[in-house]
């Protein structure tokens, strides 16, 4: 998913409106993945 | 490399509902995920402050975080008010049963309205028995204040002989000093008799007027 789905995807989910499950879902994972990735930079810049 | 586990999946039917329940039937069902994800954000605004920029991401994470966290935050703010929602719907029961032991069913609206007129009921006749006991204390105050008064009143009427004797008293005190003051008259008058005959009291006055003096002359 590129930025530009990923923002169309987030968009659907802060209006609430024409989410699937598979949007939400979706979503979640966007999220974790990029608190994963940041805890994972940010532990890389404090060693 | 970030890669969607779902992307193989088909997709699924959109079905258009209402905003506000998508989202918070959303939330609702991710408890444990948006908790888990909360508590990786906490960290890191731990160390970024409350601004994502902070974070000195790489520009491709940059990006997305920029996408996905305000909305994410946005979610955590609706999570947040069903939490209150819930915890205000704890509280009004809680009260409930504080004051009231009858048995509740959480969820149970028609038992909750049944409930709350009971402990309004309750409430009033509370209040109805504190007015009937501040109206026994004012009528008990009322008869001590009536039986003092009558006391009081006794006093008084026993001021009021003390004051009828005193006056008697007085009056005999009175009478007394008019009989010293006619008994010094007496004495004056008994002088009379080192005084000159036709001295002392005038004609016609004294002891016996018109009668004798008490040398037995007659004047």
């Amino acid at each position: 998913m590129n930025n530009e789905e990923l923002q169309a995807l987030a968009d659907r989910i802060a209006s609430g409106e024409n989410v699937s499950e598979q949007d939400k879902e979706q979503f979640i994972n966007e999220v974790t993945s990029v608190l994963d990735q940041a805890g994972e930079e940010i532990g890389e810049q404090s060693v | 490399m970030f890669e969607n586990p779902f992307k193989s999946k088909p997709q699924q039917e959109v079905v258009p509902v209402n905003g506000m329940e998508q989202i918070q039937d959303f939330v609702a069902g991710k408890l444990d995920t948006m908790q888990s994800l909360f508590a990786k954000l906490e960290v890191l605004f731990d160390k970024a402050g409350e601004n994502v920029e902070n974070l000195k991401l790489s520009p491709e994470l940059a990006s997305r975080a920029k996408i996905v966290l305000p909305v994410f935050m946005s979610l955590l703010a609706t999570f947040g008010s069903v939490d209150d929602a819930q915890a205000q719907e704890r509280d009004r029961y809680g009260i409930i049963i504080k004051t009231q032991t009858a048995p509740t069913q959480p969820g149970s609206t028609k038992t909750m309205q049944m409930t709350q007129q009971e402990w309004v009921a309750e409430q009033q006749k509370q209040a109805a028995e504190q007015k009937r006991q501040k109206d026994l204390k004012t009528a008990q105050n009322l008869r001590i204040a009536g039986g003092v008064t009558m006391a009081v009143g006794t006093v008084l009427q026993g001021v009021g002989a003390m004051s009828q004797d005193a006056k008697t008293q007085n009056a005999l005190l009175i009478s007394g000093s008019v009989l010293n003051m006619a008994g010094t008259g007496m004495v004056v008058g008994g002088n009379m008799k080192a005084g000159q005959a036709g001295g002392g009291f005038p004609q016609g006055t004294g002891m016996n007027p018109g009668g004798r003096n008490m040398y037995g002359l007659n004047r």
